[in-house]
């Protein structure tokens, strides 16, 4: 169990080793992107959705992935729930 | 709700993935185009799959050494976790290729060998089912486990480098080389790994639970 608990934590702090610098860039990467994207239509790059995210209700399919993440997690958790109350039971 | 800390981590991270994954900012890259999103869904499928069909084996070997049911039954849920998550990462690789490369199937050595892959597993499963006695069911199963990862191993990650593919970091490339180099895609993609990777350990937990559960209910009754 205790060597269990360790690698995870050693899984963590991989991640997050990983993760920290990387955002940290991102943000120094956010004025120069919105000067870019002004360009964008004009200059030949390839086309993303940057006024989609802006006013074209993609915050409307993150609600949605949210909504159905949130179910299927919570049907984990209760499914959870009732196993460990059988766990219980059959330990009476 | 009382749930151990890993499984808020679970929620955590899968929240962090699908937000964060589909506002922030990508590179722009043609064709690709904000398909690029797909490596923070498709890949830790794959990532997923070997990590619990590594627990899988890990647990075959342990009951070959040490024949308690649990371990049969861990390595056996663990299997046909990695298995769902598998097939799940092919479905999403065969959509993301129709808009991309432009067919569904279009004989990649990836493509090909993950589906060889699977199918030495889909036949895990119908070795083990073809079994009455539980412990030759489980000491055949384990064996077979034990072959079926070794042979996985070498078609996921030496055989499609060898030749030219269209999956990126193959054809002699280091590992996604090209969107290695983006720190903005890591932010979210490890993140990402790790929370569908323990999404499926929760389930692996969920179902041994249950068949622990089953084995000793019908010892009882």
């Amino acid at each position: 169990m205790k060597m269990h608990k360790w690698l995870l934590v050693l899984l963590l702090t991989w991640a997050a080793g990983f993760s920290v610098p990387a955002s940290a860039q991102t943000g120094s990467e956010a004025t120069s992107t919105v000067e870019f994207s002004s360009q964008a239509q004009t200059a030949s790059s390839p086309e993303m959705a940057d006024v989609m995210r802006r006013d074209g209700k993609i915050y409307i399919v993150v609600a949605v992935l949210v909504s159905i993440l949130l179910g299927v997690l919570f049907y984990l958790i209760s499914l959870d729930k009732k196993i460990g109350r059988l766990e219980r039971e059959l330990r009476q | 709700m009382r749930l151990s800390w890993w499984k808020w981590l679970t929620i955590l991270l899968l929240l962090y993935t699908v937000v964060v994954g589909m506002l922030s900012e990508v590179p722009r890259l043609a064709i690709l185009n904000e398909t690029i999103r797909n490596l923070y869904f498709h890949v830790p499928m794959w990532f997923g799959m070997i990590v619990i069909l590594l627990v899988s084996v890990v647990y075959s070997i342990k009951y070959l050494r040490n024949p308690l049911s649990r371990n049969d039954i861990i390595a056996y849920e663990a299997a046909k976790v990695g298995i769902l998550f598998g097939v799940l990462g092919i479905i999403t690789g065969m959509e993301w290729a129709r808009f991309t490369w432009g067919e569904f199937w279009s004989n990649d050595p990836k493509q090909n060998a993950s589906a060889i892959g699977l199918l030495i597993y889909f036949a895990y499963l119908i070795l083990r089912g073809s079994f009455q006695d539980h412990q030759q069911r489980a000491r055949i199963g384990a064996v077979y486990n034990i072959f079926a990862f070794a042979a996985l191993i070498p078609l996921l990650f030496i055989l499609p480098r060898l030749t030219d593919s269209l999956h990126p970091g193959n054809g002699g490339n280091p590992g996604f080389n090209a969107y290695d180099l983006d720190s903005r895609l890591r932010a979210v993609f490890y993140p990402a790994v790790l929370g569908w990777t323990l999404l499926g350990v929760w389930v692996v937990h969920l179902r041994t639970r249950l068949e622990v559960l089953k084995q000793r209910f019908y010892e009882n009754a």
